[in-house]
């Protein structure tokens, strides 16, 4: 080892920050070396010096530390919100109005929906007369089983039908074998529709099958 | 000759002997535990075991009695803050000493001073201070070292103090400051550099003498 690198070793040799193997080639140089060891004694000097630079703090001034340390933490305490919750209050309030918005608007929309898209849906109060005057006699009550639920929705039905030949108009007498009826959205209009034919005089297939069948 | 660390001893450590305070981090185990979940007692009692290295601490960095009480004050207020944070199986004195170097760095930036205050009043005197010539030169000495240090850079001094005063190694000083401990080595050396050519007259004159 050089004087060289002795010196620029020292400053850590003597903190014994180096490894064995250093610290042991520092220490052989310093042995032979005047000058690097007493170089090395003004760092060990310099350092034994350092203690010099603290400061005492006596017992009192520890106390009144301690005392303004807890004061803080007390006054903070009161200070600060008791909970979690209580702090986030202002939020919790917040995001319970925007739930209880959307709730009622969810609550509130379907019908607003409904009636934009099915205005014909708004039902009257009191259940829709069944319109019978293309049937007759007792048939009437027949006819009106067709309709599954008079209270609740209009039929939207295509209803064919085998009619009797003395149910069918007097100006068709030879006349039609189906009879199709097609109820609109108003309740008051139904449109018929007599098509097909058997030949003048002849009784219907099967007159004492249901009027009702749907074929 | 003096040598300077011996199996992990430091100079400070083989002239002043242990430090009153310096409870081993077992012993503050329990006061950690019962003061994280709000025990205002065990708060007080930590302080008590810890409140000496804190102090003494910050008055090596800042060089400042007042910046010092300043900064253990918030030194514990942050510990009070942050102790839910600390872990068990972490060494309850690095982290004292970590949030220690931060208080006092941000001291150093509010003060805006590049380096310690110098502070006179802090002196103790061998002989009671009667204004012999002993005396006079300690007291000489004792402000030549706190100039020398006030010129060191800040980490520059936080490694110093740390590794030479406080008696960490430099794989802990590089724990504390954040650093690698080749830096800490770097800064140290470099200080310890520095510090023998600022105090060179004084411990000439004392090898002399």
């Amino acid at each position: 080892v050089t004087c060289h690198a002795a010196r620029r070793l020292l400053p850590l040799f003597t903190g014994g920050d180096l490894n064995a193997l250093k610290m042991s080639a520092v220490a052989g140089h310093l042995a032979a070396c005047a000058a690097c060891q007493g170089e090395a004694e003004a760092f060990s000097a310099a350092r034994c010096l350092l203690p010099l630079s603290s400061l005492s703090f006596g017992e009192s001034e520890r106390a009144q530390i301690r005392r303004r340390v807890l004061d803080e933490i007390a006054r903070r305490r009161s200070d600060a919100p008791p909970t979690v919750a209580f702090q986030l209050r202002p939020r919790f309030a917040l995001a319970a109005l925007a739930g209880a918005i959307v709730l009622a608007a969810s609550l509130v929309s379907p019908f607003f929906i409904r009636s934009a898209v099915e205005p014909a849906a708004v039902l009257p109060a009191r259940p829709i007369p069944f319109p019978t005057p293309a049937l007759a006699g007792e048939r009437i009550a027949e006819a009106e089983a067709l309709v599954p639920d008079r209270s609740t929705a209009i039929p939207r039905v295509l209803r064919a039908k085998k009619v009797p030949r003395t149910l069918a108009p007097a100006s068709e007498k030879s006349g039609p074998a189906m009879r199709f009826e097609i109820q609109t959205g108003n309740v008051n209009v139904r449109i018929i529709w007599f098509t097909g034919g058997n030949s003048a005089g002849e009784e219907p297939s099967d007159p004492s099958g249901d009027p009702n069948d749907v074929s | 000759m003096v040598h300077g660390t011996a199996g992990g001893l430091t100079m400070a450590a083989l002239l002043y002997g242990p430090l009153p305070e310096a409870t081993d981090a077992d012993s503050l185990l329990p006061l950690i535990v019962k003061a994280r979940s709000g025990d205002a007692e065990a708060f007080e009692s930590l302080m008590v075991a810890t409140e000496g290295r804190v102090l003494r601490l910050a008055g090596r960095i800042l060089g400042d009695r007042d910046l010092a009480r300043d900064a253990a004050q918030e030194v514990f207020l942050r510990v009070f803050k942050y102790l839910r944070g600390f872990r068990d199986q972490e060494d309850f004195r690095a982290w004292l000493y970590r949030i220690t170097v931060n208080v006092c760095r941000d001291a150093g930036r509010r003060t805006s001073r590049p380096g310690p205050r110098v502070s006179l009043e802090g002196h103790e005197l061998e002989d009671g201070g009667t204004g012999t010539e002993a005396s006079l030169l300690s007291r000489e000495r004792v402000d030549a070292v706190r100039s020398a240090l006030a010129t060191l850079s800040p980490r520059e001094r936080a490694a110093l103090v740390l590794r030479d005063l406080e008696g960490l190694t430099s794989e802990e000083v590089s724990k504390v400051l954040g650093s690698r401990p080749g830096t800490v080595r770097a800064q140290v050396a470099s200080a310890r550099t520095k510090l023998r050519e600022r105090l060179a007259p004084f411990f000439e004159r004392g090898v002399r003498t």
